[in-house]
């Protein structure tokens, strides 16, 4: 079945080359998760955080990032309701959505992984939260779930602002 | 074609023209004849007419000419004021609002439109000048030219502003009459300065001082005192005599910008008789002078009193930002300052220097204070710009709704941050716009119900506490609570159970999309601007309520904090949190005990001074479990009523009304930057923001009123957050412990290498050393590698534990949690993935020779090098330990070298010298060397003798012997622990042994212990022993004979 599609995707190349998305992939909660990597402004080592009275249990406290106060987000407390074990390899990966900063507390950072659009699917999602999972990634041999980001900011978001959501729900069917 | 500095400049002055034009026309409107109104108007147009024309507008500026003309005529009362005539100059004003908007767009010049209009206003003149047969001929003069010649596309003729003179009574006649001397003259005149001179006054007292000099002055009018006072007197008239004749006088008046004099010579009879008048004018003029009563008199004084509005510059607000930017700076430094003086404080004690360094520090932080308020203070406008501009709308939008609406303003002098009043405009138009189509009811509706048949709208702004308040209220109809809650049913808002506040419900209509509006009509109806009101008010961390009764009217009260980005804040800590009060809410800080703290209506309560104040602990505010129920608070039970029960308590100001908030600790007062919350988070209740200290930690800042609405609304529900806070507060130690440590243990990792092989889990008994019974310390310990212990940040170079007994035990768990988890997909990386990818550094300064390089292969190399280095991070892990201080030892120098070499290396001095030799699977002798002046600071170092007290005579050399015998030991066991380790053999060290030797003696040791060839392979380390930043650099040799080196390598896996 590749040989045939190679013929294809070569002279389709080009246009291909338009859909491709890449994604950061990271594991954490035993599990290996993938983020837009347009969305991230930077990854850095855990540096001490603040705590924030009175905020979700996920909210791990804020960071002052170069005079800018960022919440850290426990992923894994997140998905596995467990807080995030320091490791050398425990990073904080700072995105931007919807024009609000926020860090994600992850295990460990991986890879980048470029994919095309075919490439990513939805599926039958059991044994996680299935709101944060926004489709699978599939590239060769490697699997991992797309973290349904902005969901997470509408989650704490305040209710005073009702905004159009951004993301496209992934539709689940049975594969 | 026009220069753009005077462009901008243009175009600042024209905007205020147009609302003083606006304000003036719809001021005029109500009242046609008030002459202040019609100069005003004059006076703009005349300003506006030269601008214009400066910046080559020609067409605006002639439009502006016209107008100017027109008032003229209208001053003159040739031209009364009516409907068709405010109806054409407002759009004459509209035209210059589009004239303004073209310039700023970089288009043409409407030439048509202006035109028109001119054309229009001289239709209008001359139908109007028609019907009304004309009292005085106006005569053609020429235009008084100013400094800057400004052509004109036609020159019209312009009437002058008539003129006044003194007149003498009788009475002063017969004065004046008394004091001349027979050859003096008399002679009444004035002076004219052109309006637009700056300091006319102080020209004016110039040209009387000058007078004065030469002549006696008797009569001057505006008197000297009005003249020091107002700066904007514009003319001077004055009654002098004096043996001087009427040349020398005009002369003296010949000052710049004098645009006109009149002097003449009075003839002092019973009667004033007017000379023939022999004026002198400025400039080419000719005019008749006439004599006006007291009436202008009093219109010149209004018209001067109009014409001094406001001393202001404009500056461009960039500039302002760009210095409030740089003061806030200089806040956090002087903080930062005072940090590092507290410092110093502590580690060098008092002293007068350090005393001079706090007033000076104080000093500044009070000059940056003051600069900061003045600078805040520059940004903040009276809110009445914006407020005045809506009347012109409120006037537009009542005639096309027809509602017959009047607006009220109070409270323009509230001052308001810049940005905040540049955004207001939008959200209010907004307001106001709803509440005149929907709120206000139509005329006759009004009459029906009782009302006046003009509706009222109220623009109103006050401050109060931290805040500025703005209100727009009207008396209409009032919000439909049902038609609300009706249509956010059906949009989708909310669900059919919910129960909801009133509040809440009218909060709905600030929703996307919202509009109750039956008929979209241009004005509103269309959904939108309601949430853009929200969002602006967000941006700004205000908030907006809803004041409604059905009939009587709507009132939304919009507030904004003033906190400025700067504040002093009061902070406190509890449990090891630090939170911070804006100081302008703290009332006061006091003591209290808990027996003071009673009970009323369930709510703990203090008195104060005679006052009630209601108290609250701030742990729990903050999701903190409550600690009052630890301390006693009934009267009975409590018997330790001492000092140490003492607890602080913050009392707080909010609406006049006192709040009391408990907390651990007090820490004093400290001047931040407020950060929002609500940039990458949201606003948590309770908190207004946070700010960063000078260290950069992050502070919570808190907000009273939130406070006190979680204390008296919420109080259960923050309760039950109890648990999720600690929950995520443990967390959050865990996780700064942890990330404290790695960041210590980062902070030595100078170099990265990487391990070349998997790490052996042999257990240590194995390859133990074997050794005498002088060392016990080592079998005990069962050092395992260092390099286990610590994952990716594997051995380099340097490493320094602090000997910890806690550290060790974490060494411990770590390792079994990670087995336990097993992270193999960590040991895999460090197998594959990073040897794979990345190129292995070898230390720049690991020297090779040349010939051992042909042998010896990066990889073995690696090995060798990893060994020893491990070995040695080994050894400065149980100096440490034995000698309770921390010891590090880094090897700056390693490297593999022929003995033939060794002479190089033996410098001719003095060494302790140690050796040691091994027997078993590996025979080899090592030798540890130190010179002599490095072998004594380095025992002493080791026993901990101070420096002073370091010569030779004063320490016993058997002390520095035991000392070194005993250094060599452990690192000679560490590292042939290590060689152990990896090669598998069994390693028996013997007992050290010391000498002090010479070069010579030294080689000649060696040489009889171990016969070495010349060539034979040696490993040479230069190992520095680190103690609290003391080097002490001692040598290493190792020979290896049996394996040589090279076997030796090949063995280690």
């Amino acid at each position: 079945m590749k040989e045939t599609n190679q013929i294809q995707l070569d002279s389709e190349f080009q246009e291909n080359q338009a859909k491709e998305i890449q994604f950061l992939v990271f594991e954490s909660a035993n599990n290996i998760y993938g983020i837009d990597i347009l969305k991230i402004t930077e990854i850095l080592k855990p540096v001490p955080a603040t705590r924030l009275p009175n905020a979700e249990n996920f909210v791990l406290g804020v960071i002052n990032l170069r005079g800018n106060i960022v919440p850290v987000l426990d992923i894994k407390k997140i998905l596995k309701n467990e807080y995030t074990d320091l490791t050398n390899f425990t990073r904080i990966v700072v995105c931007n959505i919807y024009n609000k900063n926020l860090g994600l507390l992850v295990e460990r950072v991986l890879e980048v992984v470029t994919l095309r659009e075919d490439q990513i699917e939805g599926g039958e999602i059991k044994n996680f939260s299935e709101n944060y999972i926004q489709g699978i990634g599939r590239s060769k041999d490697k699997l991992f779930l797309i973290f349904n980001l902005p969901l997470l900011v509408e989650q704490y978001k305040s209710k005073d602002n009702l905004k159009e959501l951004n993301y496209t729900e992934m539709e689940v069917y049975d594969r | 074609m026009i220069d753009e500095k005077y462009l901008e400049l243009f175009l600042d002055e024209v905007s205020e023209h147009i609302d003083d034009l606006n304000r003036s026309l719809l001021e005029l409107e109500q009242d046609k004849e008030n002459p202040e109104i019609i100069n005003e108007i004059f006076r703009v147009a005349h300003t506006l007419k030269s601008s214009a024309g400066f910046v080559g507008l020609e067409y605006l500026s002639r439009l502006a000419h016209r107008m100017e003309d027109l008032f003229q005529l209208i001053k003159d009362k040739k031209i009364q004021v009516n409907t068709e005539l405010m109806n054409l100059l407002f759009s004459c004003l509209d035209a210059i609002k589009k004239a303004v908007a073209n310039v700023q767009d970089n288009k043409e010049e409407d030439k048509e439109s202006l035109n028109e209009l001119v054309h229009q206003i001289d239709q209008f003149v001359e139908y109007e000048l028609k019907s009304r047969p004309p009292e005085i001929e106006p005569k053609k003069v020429e235009d008084v030219i100013k400094k800057e010649e400004i052509p004109y596309i036609e020159d019209i003729p312009k009437q002058k502003i008539p003129q006044f003179e003194l007149e003498l009574s009788e009475e002063e006649s017969q004065q004046l009459l008394k004091l001349i001397a027979p050859q003096d003259h008399v002679y009444v005149g004035h002076v004219f300065i052109d309006p637009d001179a700056s300091m006319k006054n102080l020209r004016l007292l110039l040209i009387y001082n000058r007078l004065a000099r030469i002549a006696s002055v008797f009569k001057l009018d505006p008197t000297i005192d009005q003249l020091e006072k107002n700066s904007n007197i514009d003319r001077l008239n004055f009654v002098v005599y004096g043996n001087i004749s009427k040349e020398q006088i005009v002369r003296l008046c010949q000052i710049d910008l004098v645009e006109e004099i009149s002097v003449k010579e009075v003839e002092l009879k019973k009667s004033l008789v007017v000379d023939a008048a022999s004026k002198i004018p400025e400039k080419a003029l000719t005019q008749q002078t006439v004599t006006v009563q007291k009436k202008q008199e009093k219109e010149f004084q209004d018209l001067s009193e109009n014409i001094i509005k406001s001393r202001n510059i404009k500056v461009d607000s960039r500039k302002i930002d760009y210095i409030i930017n740089n003061v806030g700076e200089l806040v956090i430094t002087n903080s930062g300052l005072q940090k590092i003086y507290e410092d110093l404080l502590e580690e060098y004690g008092e002293s007068q220097i350090i005393s001079d360094l706090r007033s000076k520090i104080d000093q500044a932080i009070r000059i940056a204070r003051e600069l900061q308020s003045g600078v805040m203070k520059m940004r903040m406008m009276p809110i009445g710009i914006v407020f005045q501009r809506f009347f012109r709308p409120v006037r537009d939008l009542s005639l096309s709704l027809g509602k017959k609406v009047e607006l009220k303003i109070y409270g323009e002098d509230t001052e308001l941050d810049k940005n905040i009043i540049d955004s207001l405009n939008d959200p209010l138009m907004h307001l106001i716009r709803n509440a005149i189509d929907h709120g206000i009811e139509p005329p006759e509706e009004r009459l029906k119900k009782g009302k006046p048949e003009v509706g009222t709208l109220i623009l109103r702004s006050y401050q109060s506490g931290n805040h500025i308040f703005i209100e727009v209220q009207d008396d209409g109809r009032g919000l439909d609570k049902e038609k609300i809650y009706k249509k956010a049913l059906s949009l989708g808002f909310v669900k059919e159970q919910e129960n909801l506040t009133e509040q809440e419900i009218y909060e709905f209509i600030f929703y996307p999309g919202f509009s109750t509006a039956t008929q979209v009509s241009n004005v509103s109806g269309r959904g939108v601007g309601m949430n853009v009101v929200k969002e602006v008010i967000n941006e700004f961390k205000g908030s907006i309520k809803i004041q409604t009764e059905p009939d009587k009217g709507t009132t939304f009260v919009l507030m904004f904090p003033l906190t400025l980005a700067i504040i002093s804040t009061i902070h406190v800590k509890i449990e090891n949190e630090e939170y911070a009060f804006p100081l302008s809410d703290v009332v006061e800080t006091i003591r209290i005990l808990p027996s003071q703290i009673t009970k009323l209506q369930g709510k703990n309560i203090i008195n104060l001074r005679k006052e009630i104040v209601p108290i609250y602990e701030l742990s729990v505010l903050m999701g903190l479990p409550s600690k009052l129920n630890d301390i006693h608070i009934s009267d009975e039970e409590s018997n330790d009523d001492n000092i140490k029960n003492e607890f602080p308590v913050v009392i707080t100001s909010v609406a006049n009304k006192k709040i009391g908030f408990i907390v651990e600790e007090m820490i004093g007062k400290k001047e931040i930057v407020i950060k929002s919350l609500d940039q990458n988070y949201k606003n948590i209740p309770g908190l207004i923001g946070a700010c960063l200290l000078g260290d950069g930690s992050i502070v919570m800042v808190l907000d009273v009123n939130g406070l006190i609405e979680i204390a008296t609304k919420n109080y259960e529900e923050q309760i039950s957050l109890t648990k999720t806070n600690e929950e995520v507060r443990k967390a959050i130690q865990n996780y700064n412990k942890k990330v404290v440590e790695l960041t210590r243990i980062a902070k030595h990792t100078k170099k990265k290498v990487t391990l070349s092989k998997k790490i052996s889990d042999t257990p240590l008994e194995k390859t133990i050393v074997e050794t005498k019974k002088e060392i016990p310390t080592i079998q005990q310990l069962q050092i395992e590698p260092v390099i286990e212990i610590i994952p990716s940040y594997t051995t380099t170079t340097t490493t320094s534990i602090e000997v910890n007994k806690d550290v060790l035990i974490e060494f411990e768990k770590d390792k079994e949690r990670r087995k336990e988890i097993g992270l193999k997909v960590y040991e895999d990386e460090v197998n594959n993935h990073v040897i794979a990818k990345e190129n292995i550094e070898i230390p720049a300064f690991v020297g090779k020779s040349t010939d051992i390089k042909s042998i010896l292969s990066e990889k073995d190399y690696e090995k060798l090098y990893s060994i020893v280095n491990s070995g040695m991070v080994n050894a400065g892990l149980v100096l440490s330990q034995l000698l309770g201080v921390t010891i590090d030892i880094s090897v700056p120098e390693f490297k593999t070298i022929e003995y033939r070499d060794i002479k190089d290396i033996i410098k001719d001095v003095t060494y302790y010298n140690v050796f040691l030799e091994t027997t078993g699977e590996f025979e080899s002798l090592l030798t540890l060397f130190f010179d002599e002046e490095m072998g004594i600071n380095t025992a002493s170092e080791l026993m901990g003798i101070p420096i002073e007290q370091r010569s030779k005579d004063k320490i016993d050399m058997e002390d520095i012997k035991s000392v070194l015998n005993e250094l060599t030991n452990i690192v000679g066991s560490s590292l042939l622990n290590e060689i152990a380790n990896k090669s598998g053999m069994a390693i028996k060290p013997s007992v050290p042994e010391f000498y002090i030797v010479n070069k010579n003696e030294l080689i000649r040791l060696i040489e009889n212990k171990k016969h070495p060839h010349s060539d034979e392979k040696i490993i040479y380390i230069s190992a520095d022993f680190l103690r609290d930043e003391t080097e002490l650099l001692g040598k290493l040799l190792l020979l290896p004979s049996k394996p040589n080196l090279i076997q030796l390598i090949e063995r280690l896996k």
